[in-house]
């Protein structure tokens, strides 16, 4: 149960990358302007770029 | 004779139900609360609604704190619950889980400085921009903060604590994530989490490293100190009589100041480490 729980929370940077961070920078994004400049959805861009952001958080432990 | 006296005066801080804590920790969450709709309808602009949400965060960790000593409520009195609602509520948006931090910091209390045993200790550094990294290392996956292994060895309910804890805080997480899809992002970005990454370098810099600096000493009249902040008292968070809290924890921290100008002469007779204050 331990060991499971241990797994579960390392994805932790993962699921803020993909649940938070992504829809939080779409959000300034779309504020600026981006989607109607650009013609992209502003999450085709920030949920790739959160999930890499948690991977590498996840295996390096740090976020910067 | 000098503990007798020091009790005398501190006990005439010590009893009165703390209103102004309690004002503090329930009327700090509800503006908080109120922040979301207020800017996501539009009355108030986001920008303010970041600046207040940064107020309160950076502030909500206080009223828990006098939770945490049960000054709200004692066990087994009639103003526990209240006591204990307030522990959990005001620290919530900085996803601090009350009965864990609180069996953690009576582990401070008791070993304050001491670099093996006070879960505090990972905050000490030789000025305040290494306190700042060392809030923000803490906060790095997979980093255990004031959680570090053996603080709590000897506490039967660790397990118990943990699993609360991580109930706790992942149901704010998930409750955050679910905002974030459901058209709440910029919300959930200006006041909650610009906030909180500010409130969570703050709040152990200003708690943990300045009224401990610089975490050399232990012993009742050593490990902390009464120093003159160059920010005041209300940006230090009244931490500059930290030195009567670890004296008597049961005296709210808005009387704080009041009973150090009574004790000041007898805390200087006792060699306590008072610094321009």
């Amino acid at each position: 149960m331990d060991a499971l729980l241990e797994k579960l929370l390392s994805w932790g940077p993962v699921f803020f990358g993909v649940c938070l961070f992504a829809p939080m920078l779409a959000a300034v994004l779309n504020t600026y302007g981006f989607e109607a400049a650009f013609g992209v959805p502003s999450l085709t861009v920030t949920l790739p770029l959160g999930f890499v952001w948690g991977l590498v958080a996840r295996m390096t432990g740090r976020w910067l | 004779m000098s503990m007798q006296e020091q009790r005398a005066i501190a006990h005439k801080y010590i009893g009165d139900f703390p209103w102004f804590m309690v004002i503090w920790g329930l009327g700090g969450f509800a503006l908080w609360i109120a922040l979301w709709p207020l800017a996501h309808m539009q009355i108030i602009p986001m920008w303010l609604a970041c600046i207040v949400a940064t107020i309160v965060l950076c502030y909500c960790y206080l009223p828990s704190h006098d939770a945490q000593h049960g000054i709200i409520g004692r066990p087994n009195t009639p103003t526990r619950w209240l006591n204990e609602l307030i522990g959990h509520v005001s620290m919530l948006p900085i996803l601090v889980p009350y009965r864990l931090h609180r069996a953690i910091h009576l582990k401070h209390h008791a070993n304050a400085n001491d670099p093996e045993r006070d879960p505090d200790i990972y905050m000490k550094a030789d000025n305040i921009w290494g306190a700042a990294l060392n809030a923000f290392k803490s906060k790095q996956p997979g980093q255990a903060g004031a959680l570090a292994d053996g603080v709590l060895e000897d506490n039967p309910r660790k397990q118990e604590l943990i699993l609360e804890a991580l109930i706790v805080t992942r149901l704010v997480w998930v409750a955050m994530a679910i905002l974030a899809w459901s058209g709440f992002a910029l919300e959930v970005l200006m006041i909650w989490w610009i906030p909180r990454q500010i409130a969570s370098i703050y709040t152990p810099v200003t708690l943990s490293w300045a009224p401990h600096h610089p975490m050399e000493e232990t012993g009742r009249y050593r490990d902390t100190r009464g120093w003159k902040s160059p920010v005041g008292t209300i940006l230090s968070a009244g931490m500059e009589y930290h030195i009567v809290h670890h004296l008597f924890p049961s005296i709210p921290l808005n009387k704080t100041p009041a009973a150090y100008r009574e004790l000041r002469p007898i805390l200087v007779r006792e060699n306590m480490r008072i610094e321009d204050l």
